[in-house]
């Protein structure tokens, strides 16, 4: 490997064909660490001529003696590295440390080494420790174990084009922070978690304890999910009204504001409605009432429902609360979610901290609710992993604020443009995503001490990985 | 493929080279569009003198057109570099075959990388001679820059061999001419060589981009006879008008206009062929392209002559080879003048 040119903070460097390199792998130059962020060829004069000349007669034999052929059409393979400069290395005393940006330039084309840098030794530059299971490994020659440890969790983004293995990434991050005893909760809108607690063959894995399904319209508890109830009296008449079907500009609606007015910090269920709505005078408000009320005892969408209780209980081991959003329609899957979401505060109170798994955020999340996720709860303890398909869907905010980007293969420009908003990435690393391969991702922020880290999920064996999804055809 | 072993194993023979010899590379312009070293040819150490009184060229009626098979052979040499007391040259030959309703097919021998010196030149040009022609040279071997040439040559004649005695129902097209009778090209070898084609059925034709046969008086070059005619056209019988070595041209030698608008180029053919030259002339001229130059010959030449980027790997692997290493030449360093 040799220096060729640097323009910028972009170094190219030449490679000999039997030089391997790959994108993502650190070099150090001299004294500077610069990343791998493409391969081309070198741009050899007269390397079109050569081309155009072979390809004059395609079917050829050729007779070459192998002290020739070792060498022939060699000098129009080699390549360059394109490597961007992501700091300098310091050394202090007996210690070398990674320092970011560089304003000296003290390289030689002739004589600077160009070596390649060992993950493991560019682990230890950055001060990065990883211990326990490992999420994934990472892309270099020689790929090393990387994990996102919980106490470098923040507001985090894992995102991708469909089936770049984004929501994999995201349920072996879920059990990698239960396996550090995390308590997580996750907005399951496809139905994807809901299986962590199996293995492959369907037996009970090592989570079956830690992990608990809520779903809506559950009438009782079972062994493996636990009904998703709205305590009637945590939410208010305009969401109720909606939920039945109630105008909010027909009588009926006056009358549920009356009801929910003169019951304004009690606690109430539909009993009590029912109740209420037998003693209205109205004969035609009260009879469309019961029907409605009706109608809303037989869905099993309102009772009580002690999450917090719930998470308790998850406290000691770690755990996951799934809540399952698949069978739910848009409507009542927004009160659910703002339902679960306003009792953070309060669960946050009794367990300390908590990890959200958001797949889909903007589909069930009022922005206003993210703005507050990513803002205030960030006091109360709570830790949101956003999962998207289009990052351009959530609000800027996120992006701000964002502490961890993981990011699968992104091919949209727009959508490559909004990541580099985040300030984490160069808009140059980030053209790498969209060449990335299914399970292959560049994670930085603050787990990587702000170092792009290209890696590669490794797959789990005791989990059951997939969700419930039904076939086309057997 | 032809089994060219024989000469390889001749260029090896002298093991001597090598063991850190410095090397100085030729210099290779990567810019240009192809490196070639033609070399001094056989035919220039005799410029024959041709009489051109009472020559008229005659329009070239080629129809109807004959489908036939074609193979056009062409070979390259290229000096690498300077070593002490000799060069390091490569060699390489294309073997350009096509058949009626058939893809094009190319077969490439080389490049092969080898080292002349003073001391060697002699047992590698009489090794290689002799396999080629099956006698002793007539001579001592050139230096060795000039040798690197003449072996470019011999491996061309080896190929034309083997095709002419193994090619059947072939147009057997020839780069430069059929001449015979000089040091480097035995007479009996380019007669045994036309002999083999004609017994397959084969038509061997040479074509000469340029040629040293000119016009007596004018001293123009004998493709001068077609000056002012229009159109394909050919003049043939100059053999019997050369005044000198008439006995080394092997072959009849005619002046053609191939294509409309094309170049006038010398061409020899078969003196004992039973086709009539005319009919030879048709059959060339339904394989060229609008500058009148057979295109399976030009293919051969362009796909055997060296790029920049070759040669710069056959420098390296002639290092790599006799373990060189590269030498500044400290007098054209100080006194490049």
């Amino acid at each position: 490997m040799r220096l060729l040119t640097k323009e910028g903070d972009t170094l190219s460097i030449l490679l000999a064909p039997t030089e391997k390199i790959r994108i993502g792998e650190t070099l150090k130059v001299g004294q500077i660490i610069a990343q791998v962020i493409d391969l081309r060829f070198a741009d050899v004069p007269g390397v079109l001529e050569h081309i155009l000349r072979r390809s004059l007669i395609p079917r050829e034999t050729r007779d070459i003696p192998p002290s020739v052929k070792s060498v022939l059409d060699t000098l129009a393979d080699h390549k360059v590295a394109i490597a961007k400069i992501r700091g300098r290395l310091e050394k202090t005393g007996e210690r070398t440390t990674f320092k970011s940006g560089f304003m000296e330039f003290d390289l030689s084309r002739m004589e600077t080494q160009v070596e390649r840098v060992r993950e493991e030794e560019l682990f230890s530059l950055l001060g990065l420790q990883f211990q326990g299971k490992q999420w994934a490994k990472t892309l270099s020659t020689e790929p090393q174990d990387f994990t996102i440890p919980p106490q470098r969790f923040g507001v985090n983004l894992i995102t991708g084009i469909k089936e770049s293995g984004k929501s994999y990434a995201a349920k072996k991050l879920l059990l990698t922070l239960i396996d550090n005893r995390v308590v997580n909760l996750v907005f399951d809108l496809n139905a994807e978690y809901v299986n962590l607690w199996r293995k492959p063959d369907d037996q009970p894995n090592e989570y079956q304890d830690r992990v608990r399904i809520f779903r809506p319209y559950v009438r009782q508890a079972t062994a493996t999910e636990i009904p998703l109830r709205i305590p009637l009296n945590e939410i208010n008449a305009e969401d109720f009204a909606r939920l039945n079907n109630v105008s909010t500009e027909a009588s009926m609606f006056l009358s549920l504001l009356q009801f929910w007015r003169s019951h304004a910090g009690q606690q109430f269920d539909l009993h009590d409605l029912s109740r209420f709505v037998g003693s209205i005078q109205n004969e035609a408000v009260r009879l469309a009432l019961e029907s409605r009320v009706n109608a809303a005892n037989a869905s099993g969408l309102y009772g009580p429902c002690d999450l917090t209780s719930t998470f308790s209980a998850l406290r000691q081991r770690g755990g996951a609360v799934i809540v399952d959003l698949s069978r739910t329609s848009e409507w009542p899957r927004k009160v659910l979610v703002d339902f679960v979401i306003s009792k953070l505060p309060d669960i946050t109170r009794q367990i300390g901290s908590i990890s959200i798994f958001l797949e889909e955020a903007h589909l069930y999340v009022e922005e206003r609710n993210i703005t507050d996720i990513v803002t205030r709860m960030r006091h109360f303890g709570v830790y949101p992993t956003f999962i998207t398909n289009v990052p351009k869907n959530l609000p800027d905010v996120v992006y701000t604020l964002l502490d961890n980007l993981i990011s699968f293969k992104v091919q949209d420009a727009d959508n490559l443009r909004q990541l580099s908003s985040s300030g984490k990435v160069d808009s140059d690393t980030v053209q790498t995503i969209s060449i990335l391969e299914p399970g292959q991702c560049l994670v930085v922020g603050r787990a990587t001490n702000g170092y792009p880290i290209f890696a590669e999920v490794t797959p789990v064996t005791d989990v059951k990985m997939g969700g419930e999804t039904k076939p086309l055809a057997p | 493929m032809y089994d060219m072993g024989d000469l390889i194993r001749c260029l090896s023979a002298d093991e001597a080279v090598g063991g850190g010899l410095p090397f100085k590379p030729s210099v290779v312009d990567l810019d240009s569009f192809i490196a070639d070293d033609e070399g001094p040819s056989d035919e220039e150490q005799m410029a024959g003198v041709v009489d051109p009184s009472g020559m008229t060229p005659q329009a070239l009626d080629v129809t109807p057109i004959r489908e036939m098979a074609v193979i056009a052979l062409d070979s390259t040499a290229f000096c690498l570099g300077e070593i002490p007391e000799g060069v390091v040259g490569a060699v390489r030959c294309s073997l350009v075959s096509s058949s009626p309703g058939q893809e094009r097919t190319l077969e490439s021998y080389g490049p092969y990388v080898f080292a002349l010196t003073n001391q060697n030149r002699q047992l590698i040009y009489s090794n290689l001679y002799r396999t080629v022609f099956n006698v002793e040279p007539g001579g001592h071997a050139p230096t060795p820059y000039f040798l690197l040439h003449r072996i470019r040559h011999l491996f061309e004649r080896k190929l034309q061999q083997v095709v002419a005695a193994e090619a059947k129902d072939t147009l057997v097209l020839l780069d430069g001419s059929l001449i015979g009778g000089t040091i480097a090209n035995p007479k009996e070898s380019v007669q045994t060589m036309l002999k083999n084609s004609r017994e397959n059925r084969s038509i061997a034709v040479a074509v000469s981009k340029h040629t040293v046969l000119t016009l007596r008086d004018s001293e123009r070059s004998i493709a001068s006879l077609l000056d002012g005619t229009t159109g394909r056209c050919f003049v043939t019988g100059l053999r019997k008008r050369i005044s000198q070595s008439q006995e080394k041209y092997v072959g009849e030698i005619s002046v053609a206009r191939l294509a409309a608008s094309g170049q006038a180029f010398r061409i020899d053919t078969d003196p004992d062929d039973p086709l009539p030259v005319e009919d030879i002339l048709a059959l060339v001229s339904a394989r060229v392209a609008e500058d009148g130059y057979p295109e399976e010959l030009r293919l051969a030449h362009m796909t055997c002559v060296f790029s920049a980027i070759e040669l710069l790997e056959l420098q390296a692997a002639a290092m790599i080879s006799y373990d060189m290493h590269t030498r500044e030449d400290p007098h054209s360093t100080l006194f490049p003048f």
